[in-house]
């Protein structure tokens, strides 16, 4: 077999290539990703050592929403002794709860590649399912590609493929959120006319239109904009607001009616 | 090959495994610095290792790489480009009077001739890679920038693992 050589090489080329130009159907396969028992459980365990590192500032990230939510206790709290204390007896309607947190330990995390992931220590048996969105305290982190039984991994919104919806704050403006690849700190949105009342400082939130995240969590807050000659859209650039390169706790986000808004939308598209 | 020798090479395969997806894939300087060592397993095999178990090494080191980084075929498809334009790189800078079956190194090359061999194979795969992680010529400046930045490093980092005296 002189050419056998030739033939094994084009072969091995041509299965790269399949996987590479199939991204992403093959990352929902699992098996294929880091969230597969095996990878995970090596990242897990290289995580256990690593986390003793950030320890101190994890500790007080947590302190500090620790701190925020105790005092939102007292203050719903003290709203609803006032409602209660109203002389019209009714049960009071609480909000329905939409949205619930499933909280979940970052064991693997890039920030220096084009298709950035991150890896969680949750997975289907938590209530975790592909699509569902992944916050921290500080804000948006990403969403879930694919699960496994105990873990999952996540596109987060430092990947050149992330697409997510968002807002001005200020203005209620709306743009899609990019990233061009090059500093992990700052991200980009598109789309955004140049009519719209944009500037520098203001903070983008999730849009809140697709059930993946709860209107109004911070995305990042605009750095530069600028209105480019001869286009049509602003130009912009944000910070972050969630910081990537000291990932640790995260939350991801389960909408309850998931199943039921798909459904409409399906229905809607047909 | 005796058996010290696969030994030898099979711990240097998990360790640089290990090595690239727990610390190199994960550094966090300047959002680009991802230095790719685990190609010194390659640069590295034995002349007399068969050029199809080459290629088959390079395609299980990228795939597992793959796997541990989310990123399907995009290592594989550069490593096994590597390992297979290494015999040619060989034969183009080894005078031809070298014994057949040795492991590049300086020590067995020398400087210079290590030097160009261990160059073409880091730039090639690193341009490889970049651009596949890429998959358009839309990011093109920021590949040969990625390119260029990681290949010295890896560079560096070949040689500092191999003895002069």
């Amino acid at each position: 077999m002189r050419y056998g050589v030739y033939f094994l090489f084009v072969f091995l080329e041509a299965i790269s290539f399949v996987f590479v130009v199939n991204q992403n159907s093959f990352q929902r396969a699992s098996f294929l990703s880091s969230s597969n028992s095996i990878s995970a459980s090596v990242y897990a365990a290289a995580n256990s050592v690593v986390e003793y590192f950030g320890l101190s500032e994890a500790n007080r990230q947590l302190s500090d929403e620790n701190n925020q939510l105790k005092n939102r206790v007292v203050r719903l709290e003290a709203e609803l002794a006032q409602v209660t204390d109203t002389t019209d007896r009714r049960p009071l309607v609480l909000a329905d709860k939409e949205y619930q947190f499933i909280a979940a330990n970052v064991i693997s995390n890039s920030v220096n590649k084009l298709k950035n992931s991150i890896t969680l220590n949750k997975g289907r048996l938590d209530g975790i399912e592909p699509e569902m969105g992944v916050v921290n305290n500080q804000g948006v982190v990403g969403i879930v590609s694919a699960v496994t039984a105990h873990y999952s991994t996540v596109i987060p919104i430092l990947n050149s493929k992330s697409r997510i919806s968002c807002k001005s704050k200020r203005s209620g403006d709306f743009g899609v959120l990019v990233w061009n690849g090059i500093d992990p700190d700052y991200v980009q949105m598109e789309e955004v006319p140049r009519h719209a009342v944009i500037r520098v400082g203001d903070t983008l939130v999730t849009s809140g239109f697709s059930s993946i995240f709860p209107e109004g969590i911070p995305v990042g807050y605009i750095t530069r904009c600028a209105t480019p000659e001869n286009k049509s859209y602003y130009s912009i650039e944000a910070k972050t607001a969630a910081v990537f390169r000291t990932l640790s706790y995260v939350k991801v986000v389960k909408f309850k009616y998931r199943e039921e808004l798909r459904e409409v939308q399906k229905e809607e598209e047909q | 090959m005796s058996t010290s020798l696969v030994l030898k090479h099979t711990i240097r395969f998990v360790v640089l495994l290990l090595l690239q997806v727990l610390i190199f894939n994960n550094i966090r300087f300047l959002g680009y610095v991802n230095p790719m060592l685990f190609i010194w397993f390659i640069i590295s095999l034995p002349t007399g290792v068969n050029r199809s178990a080459t290629l088959l090494l390079a395609f299980l080191m990228g795939t597992l790489i793959d796997i541990f980084s989310n990123t399907p075929g995009m290592y594989a498809c550069a490593t096994v480009f590597v390992a297979f334009i290494r015999k040619d790189l060989l034969t183009l800078f080894v005078p031809k009077d070298m014994y057949a079956d040795y492991e590049p190194s300086v020590k067995v090359m020398g400087l210079p001739i290590f030097l160009k061999y261990v160059v073409c194979m880091v730039v090639m795969l690193h341009l490889v890679l970049f651009t596949l992680e890429a998959f358009s010529f839309q990011h093109y400046w920021l590949v040969l920038l990625k390119t260029g930045v990681n290949s010295v490093i890896t560079i560096l980092l070949v040689l500092s693992t191999q003895k002069f005296k």
